[in-house]
């Protein structure tokens, strides 16, 4: 995984947010090379980090060339935005958890193709798929309802943080995952 | 207990084994109602497997200690039960049940928000008649396949638990087992068209929240290529004659006095009689007309009968004790709960919301009772029902749209909800959990237009 950075700068969110696009545009990036991580799937709210970077911060992530980038943009924000960097600490991986559960074959299968091609940079650990076919169970049922056929699973999807978030884009707009936060992990 | 001392059985009012009883000889009932509720949701294919066990373990704990301490009172109590309620109730579900499996709507539908709201409107209209299983089975399938190319669905299958599966089958006896209970205990056939007020003011407003949800995503849908036009048609049309031979029996008993006659000590009605043979007459000529095909298009089976009579047979027997201690009214061990339950805003609460959790035909059963043992303590059962139609017809009517208006408020509160959320998810609709489906739509929803319903019509 190519060198990733979380930047967290202190500062006004919606105002710095902006300026931070709009200088990075400027110098011809792509919005696809840095991610905002709040409001995106990421866990934020650690106790440590809501005691340590009280008040508004924004949470960036980002590859080594832009993080020079966003340094200097920091630097040389306007005194109404007032950012300030107070940490920038190098992502080791992004992972997050996930289960699903479907009784209807088709979407068993578009589920099995889904997991079988994740978005680079993302890799399946700990994935535990179960089917369970239960002839007995065909039909209607009142009282005790069971399908007679289900497939269930959970894992973890990990990798780099564009990888991991573009893959939880993926399942969180799958209605039959349930998606925990995006957790990052640092060096 | 000494036997003697239970002149009057139950089924002559019960009044004196009522005061007998102790408040514990109701844990059989409340196991069994709390196995119906729990099991499904935390050990279901454990519960498929096992109810009938299950039901059996409740009835024996509850029918030996019964049958030790009270020998022919309490035979005769248990033959009462069965051969005046438990018979007649699995006969009448037997029979619209498989009179139900015989329709099949085919054709292509396209799901948009008038067409889904006149489907459910035609489905609340129809629980009353074919029972809210009955219209639950004839009309999920095609309100599923108008939608399936729809990428929000969830909503549909919510409001369609609301109103097919539950509120509407609150204006006949047909339309939701409490009330066919209370069709048995005397309530006259059409006295339940009287709630046709209560159910204008709780399914309109939900009728027109619906359409604004739906219209809401049906803007948000990509609209596919139309695909296939099979002109729309009812198959098995025939079904409906007999579900008018249903109406027609279970009507004419209510109406005929062709006397009594016992069997085991079990004075036996007639007409009910008649009507029972009918209702078997009916079942058996709608599986000689229909084709395999409708009763495979409608995964017709007869587990969920087989369901409805292994657990009726435990909850029968196991609600003997409850009713005659309701019964026993103030002199009973339930006297708190009698005491309490005063208004009807009270007994529509308390009937809905234990309705919401547990089975609501016998909850139906054990607040009629109460109510019956309120007002009228020691008048034998028909003559306390016809008191409280002509006297406090009010509380009455709380019960009953309690019963079957909160039987929506979760998965659990009547049997059709399940079988709906199986076909929706076997049709590969994300249904909500049991949770989910309470807090995002059942209580936000619902719990408003019950208010409304309790301001209007019950304070």
């Amino acid at each position: 995984m190519a060198a990733t950075y979380e930047i967290i700068i202190r500062g006004d969110t919606d105002a710095g947010r902006e300026y931070l696009r709009g200088f990075l545009s400027g110098r011809g990036q792509k919005q696809a090379e840095y991610l905002f991580t709040k409001d995106a799937g990421f866990s934020l709210s650690h106790i440590g980090e809501l005691i340590k970077f009280h008040g508004d911060v924004i949470h960036l992530v980002c590859n080594a060339a832009l993080r020079r980038l966003i340094t200097t943009a920091v630097a040389s924000s306007p005194e109404d935005i007032e950012l300030e960097i107070v940490e920038s600490r190098r992502v080791v991986r992004a992972s997050f958890e996930f289960k699903f559960k479907t009784a209807n074959r088709k979407v068993a299968g578009s589920i099995k193709r889904m997991l079988a091609h994740l978005p680079a940079g993302s890799t399946l650990t700990g994935y535990v798929p179960k089917e369970i076919i239960d002839p007995s169970a065909e039909g209607q049922e009142l009282y005790s309802p069971t399908h007679a056929y289900e497939f269930l699973g959970s894992g973890t999807v990990e990798g780099s943080p564009f990888g991991v978030k573009s893959a939880y884009d993926k399942f969180h707009d799958n209605e039959f995952f349930h998606c925990d936060e995006i957790e990052i992990q640092h060096a | 207990m000494d036997e003697s001392a239970v002149a009057s059985p139950a089924g002559h009012g019960g009044e004196e084994l009522g005061t007998k009883l102790p408040l514990w000889s109701t844990i059989p009932f409340v196991g069994i109602l709390l196995s119906i509720a729990i099991f499904p949701l935390f050990a279901p294919r454990w519960w498929h497997k096992h109810f009938p066990q299950v039901s059996l373990f409740w009835a024996l704990v509850m029918v030996v200690p019964f049958l030790f301490a009270y020998r022919r009172v309490a035979l005769h109590e248990i033959l009462h039960i069965y051969m005046l309620d438990y018979l007649p109730f699995v006969i009448l579900l037997w029979s619209l049940y498989t009179v139900s499996a015989g329709i099949y709507i085919r054709g292509t539908l396209r799901g948009s928000p008038s067409l889904n709201t006149l489907l459910l409107v035609i489905g609340t209209i129809l629980a009353s008649w074919v029972g809210t299983t009955g219209a639950s089975m004839i009309l999920i399938r095609p309100l599923i396949r108008a939608n399936a190319w729809r990428r929000h669905k969830v909503h549909l299958i919510v409001f369609f638990i609301f109103l097919v599966s539950n509120i509407g089958g609150s204006l006949t006896p047909l339309g939701d087992p409490p009330l066919f209970l209370g069709f048995l205990r005397g309530v006259p056939f059409f006295w339940t068209l009287k709630l046709i007020g209560p159910l204008l003011v709780v399914a309109v407003p939900l009728l027109i929240t619906f359409f604004v949800i739906d219209l809401h995503y049906f803007r948000q849908e990509e609209r596919p290529e139309q695909t296939g036009n099979e002109p729309v048609r009812i198959e098995g049309a025939r079904n409906f004659i007999l579900l008018g031979g249903i109406v027609g029996a279970v009507l004419m008993s209510g109406m005929w006095k062709a006397g009594t006659f016992d069997l085991f000590g079990v004075p036996l009605k007639i007409e009910f009689v008649v009507r029972d043979f009918l209702l078997l007459l009916m079942g058996l000529l709608s599986l000689r007309v229909t084709s395999a095909k409708i009763h495979k298009a409608n995964e017709f089976s007869w587990f969920p009968i087989r369901e409805v009579a292994i657990l009726f047979a435990g909850i029968f027997m196991t609600i003997i004790p409850a009713l005659a201690i309701l019964k026993a009214g103030a002199d009973g061990a339930l006297a708190p709960l009698i005491a309490f339950t005063r208004e009807p805003s009270h007994f529509f609460w308390i009937t809905g919301g234990l309705s919401g959790f547990l089975d609501n035909a016998p909850t139906y059963l054990t607040f009629l009772n109460t109510a019956m043992g309120s007002f009228f303590e020691g008048v034998p059962v028909h003559e306390a029902v016809h008191h409280l139609i002509r006297e406090q017809s009010i509380y009455l009517e709380a019960i009953s749209s309690g019963a079957v208006y909160m039987g929506a408020l979760t998965y659990i509160g009547n049997a059709p909800n399940f079988m709906v959320k199986s076909i929706a998810e076997e049709a590969g609709i994300a249904m909500p959990s049991f949770f989910g489906y309470m807090v995002r739509w059942s209580l936000p929803i619902l719990i408003p237009a019950f208010i409304l319903l309790t301001v209007v019509f019950y304070m």
